[in-house]
């Protein structure tokens, strides 16, 4: 992998990360209303809490300075506080853990199972388990997060009662549902992409040449087909993960999991400005590294991609 | 205040039917028995994240029922008569000319920290939080305090209002700027809570694990977005909480219904979207009770299209509130007053809150008519919202021949129009009370300086009655005063009273004595009772 190619896509990252500020600052900024008047409902604060509050918050600032005065304090690291008073880094800090431990159960779902399904099907293919995971596969993809969500909430924690139904105060357990709920989509996926690459690859020369010499089954599978089918499989699976990471707003939501995709819907709701820019800038940095790392795996699976 | 005792009797009735449930159970020998005052156990109630748990500095429920618990205010409410009560507070005594109030407290009450509650408690504490610099949300509540106005300019000189005064360990003295015979009822919010001297060094610590002198003291500190516990406070001066531990879920959203159907907690609030399904699936233990918040239909008076009281009464007859209620907004009872039933002085007097056909095409002819089409304002993204007020904008087409457009705006742009007095026709609206008393319901409404007069309601007859009302020497003698203020409202109609939102509960077996804090929309988490198994 040459370094030209690492530093050519970091220095990409500077850019990106920028605009993103600047766009979601600017919606932000333009959003009309007044958010500190809203922070007591209808009625009026007194002049002097609504002085205090729009000096704290840089509010009666022209657009540039406001942007600036992030900027500065982003750079010491401080995200800055919403209009309730809390640090927005405390509050990432609080909701990041239950953000990963969903993406990594939902991701690990993906994982599994995606590349089970592609692996058996395309190997069984055209048999009857090749059709039934065609079939379930496709099934799965098409209904909505919502509806899987709410399905596995009244059956396996309203009528059922093995799982939690909301929170995180169980631990481990309340994970499992969040984590199929997004997972059981994104395998059904990844078993359908894997299965056409994989079966693609097996009708390759080098295949054939491999079959021919006489080598395992098991062997050319593994290391001939699986290994050329990989990369559009990784660059998939890692626009998941960065997604993942970002906070499943709709099954963070349905299963109350304090994640950063549900903090984002709270401060979208009650035009916390500050709240929502901190996690938009999170969820920007979070997807451009993640992949980064994507490529930089592919790069390295397939050499011929950092030489493009 | 006939309509509350009802609701109070049917309350009783119904915990007693959840009591009968609950011991008929008890036949396999693992079911369970409700014991009168039972003491002990752990419940749960359905609560949402605060955004703040310094009381001085919060303004909204989720806080407010968490303070219910860990703090015991000067004033409470009784449950059937709304009327206040004294609760941490000895007395209060207004002086002959209402100017000012001698506050006594009880003695010997400790915070829960163990430090004594004392005059200077509460002195410091509103001292603090009028300070302007400090920026504290409930800044605005002391401003009928003397000095109020010096510590909150650009640069105030002193941090002390020269309208308080400490007496001794137990009394200390309030005076205000104008008489304001409220007063008494405005200690019952938390803005007047008193704060221990553990606060000042340091507020954010203190906002992570507030110390009350309440019933209950927090179990550990604010777990952010997850929970608050309560456990006993085991020195409460006062009479204590019944259960030994409170825990209060934080839920955003619709996952408390589905944890609550799970059997994981033990009480919620219901609305809109699952009161059908409670009424069928937990009838036994719903709840339903009309709440604090009174909505209506704004009417810009300031639009002379809109002029006309005869045009403004005729829009009020021609709407069936029930059928829509029904129909659509079913946690919600239709209004016929211009403030709930929980407060004192309601007395269901609208005379053109009901549908009247005939009434209204009448009202409609001595108006002048109406020509042109008539705007519906709605905020965006509410259904339900939206599908109500085309049933209303139907009830104006069928019944006065009137064009009507729905119009949603995003809810910034709404409230900005709704403020800056730019709005073309009527809108949806709502008020909550600060504190139960008629006068919160019609002074910050209509009265000519109100901070939330959006119609432009004007009349110096009706700022007299008002200020007349706040100089009655009593409180008793107030309300027949501000009664005929919300009379000269319901005749000249600046806004179509429509409903009041419900404060509806469900509760599991599990409980038993769930009430709502009388005229406030909390529920008296210290007087639920966990219902023992069996011995």
């Amino acid at each position: 992998m040459s370094r030209r190619y690492l530093i050519r896509r970091l220095l990409l990252v500077v850019p990106v990360l920028l605009g993103t500020i600047l766009l979601v600052f600017g919606m932000v900024f333009l959003a009309p209303g007044d958010p500190i008047a809203r922070l007591a409902g209808n009625k009026p604060l007194s002049p002097s809490t609504i002085a205090v509050m729009t000096q704290r918050y840089h509010l009666d600032q022209p657009f540039v300075i406001q942007f600036w005065e992030y900027l500065k304090a982003l750079s010491h690291g401080d995200f800055g506080a919403t209009f309730t008073g809390r640090d927005v880094s405390e509050i990432i800090k609080e909701r990041f853990p239950v953000t990963l431990k969903l993406a990594i159960g939902a991701f690990g779902i993906e994982l599994v199972l995606g590349l089970a399904l592609s692996i058996v099907s395309a190997v069984k293919r055209r048999t009857w388990i090749d059709s039934s995971i065609l079939v379930g596969t496709l099934f799965m993809i098409t209904i909505p997060t919502l509806v899987v969500g709410f399905v596995l909430q009244y059956v396996f924690g309203i009528k059922l009662g093995w799982l939690p139904v909301a929170g995180v105060q169980a631990g481990w357990q309340s994970y499992v549902l969040p984590s199929l709920t997004i997972g059981l989509g994104l395998a059904a996926s990844i078993g359908r992409l894997g299965r056409s690459d994989i079966l693609d690859n097996m009708t390759g020369e080098h295949i054939r040449a491999a079959n021919a010499r006489g080598l395992p089954r098991r062997r050319v599978i593994g290391h001939h087909v699986l290994k050329n089918s990989l990369v559009p499989i990784v660059t998939i699976l890692g626009l998941d993960l960065a997604y993942l990471m970002g906070g499943a707003v709709i099954t963070e939501t349905i299963f109350n999991l304090p994640g950063l995709g549900q903090s984002l819907i709270v401060g979208v709701r009650t035009s916390n400005g500050p709240l929502v820019v901190g996690l938009v800038m999170l969820f920007a940095i979070i997807f451009v590294f993640t992949t980064l790392i994507v490529d930089l795996l592919c790069a390295r699976i397939d050499p011929r991609i950092s030489y493009e | 205040m006939k309509g509350f005792v009802k609701v109070v009797v049917a309350t009783v009735v119904l915990v007693m039917i959840a009591a009968a449930c609950s011991s008929n159970s008890s036949g396999g020998g693992t079911g369970t028995t409700a014991a009168p005052g039972a003491q002990g156990g752990t419940f749960s109630y359905v609560n949402c994240e605060p955004s703040s748990l310094i009381p001085h500095n919060n303004y909204e429920a989720c806080g407010g029922q968490v303070f219910e618990a860990i703090f015991t205010r000067l004033v409470t409410f009784d449950f059937t008569t709304g009327d206040p009560v004294p609760a941490q507070a000895e007395s209060i005594t207004p002086s002959e000319d209402g100017l000012t109030y001698t506050i006594v407290i009880k003695d010997g009450w400790t915070f829960h920290n163990g430090e004594p509650v004392t005059a200077t408690s509460y002195v410091d504490a509103w001292n603090y939080a009028a300070y302007g610099p400090n920026g504290y949300i409930l800044n605005f509540f002391f401003d009928r305090i003397e000095g109020y106005d010096a510590m909150n300019t650009d640069k105030p000189t002193t941090t002390e209002l020269s309208g308080l005064a400490v007496v001794n360990d137990t009394t200390f003295t309030v005076t205000l700027t104008a008489p304001f015979s409220q007063f008494e009822i405005t200690l019952g919010y938390d803005a007047f809570d008193p704060l221990p001297a553990a606060f000042y060094d340091d507020p954010d610590a203190y906002n992570e694990k507030p110390i009350g002198d309440g019933p209950y003291m927090m179990d550990g500190a604010w777990k952010h977005d997850e929970t608050i516990n309560l456990t006993r406070y085991p020195d409460y001066a006062g009479t204590p909480g019944n259960a030994d531990n409170i825990e209060l879920p934080i839920y955003t959203g619709d996952a408390a219904w589905a944890d609550f159907q799970a059997g994981n907690v033990d009480i919620t609030l219901v609305g809109s979207s699952h009161i059908e399904e409670a009424r069928t699936s937990y009838p036994d233990t719903l709840n339903a009770q009309a709440g604090s918040t009174y909505l209506y239909l704004g009417l810009p008076t300031y639009d002379p299209r809109f002029a006309s009281k005869e045009l403004r009464q005729a829009l009020s007859m021609a709407i069936d509130r029930q059928a829509v209620i029904s129909a659509i907004l079913v946690a919600e009872q239709p209004a016929n007053d211009v403030m709930p039933p929980s407060i004192a002085g309601y007395r269901g007097a609208c005379q053109y809150c009901t549908l009247d056909v005939a009434g209204a095409q009448q009202k409609l002819a001595d108006a002048g008519g109406w020509t042109g089409e008539l705007t519906l304002n709605i905020y965006a993204d509410d259904q339900i919202l939206e599908q109500a007020m085309e049933a209303v904008a139907n009830m104006w087409n069928e019944n006065l021949g009137i064009d009507v457009k729905l119009n949603a705006t995003s809810y910034n742009q709404y409230s900005a129009a709704i403020q800056g007095h730019k709005m073309t026709g009527p809108w949806w609206d709502g008020w909550g009370m600060d504190y139960p008393s008629p006068q919160d319901y019609l002074t910050p409404l209509y009265g000519s300086n109100g901070g939330y007069n959006v119609s432009g309601y004007d009349s110096p007859e009706f700022d007299a009655l008002m200020t007349q009302g706040d100089e009655a020497p009593t409180l008793d003698e107030s309300i027949p005063i501000y009664q005929q203020g919300a009379d000269m409202i319901l005749e000249d109609m600046p806004v179509i009273p429509w409903g009041y939102i419900g404060f509806n509960t469900v509760t599991q077996p599990t409980v038993t004595n769930v009430l709502k804090e009388g005229p406030l929309d909390n529920v008296a988490l210290e007087l639920v009772q966990v219902v023992q198994p069996a011995a």
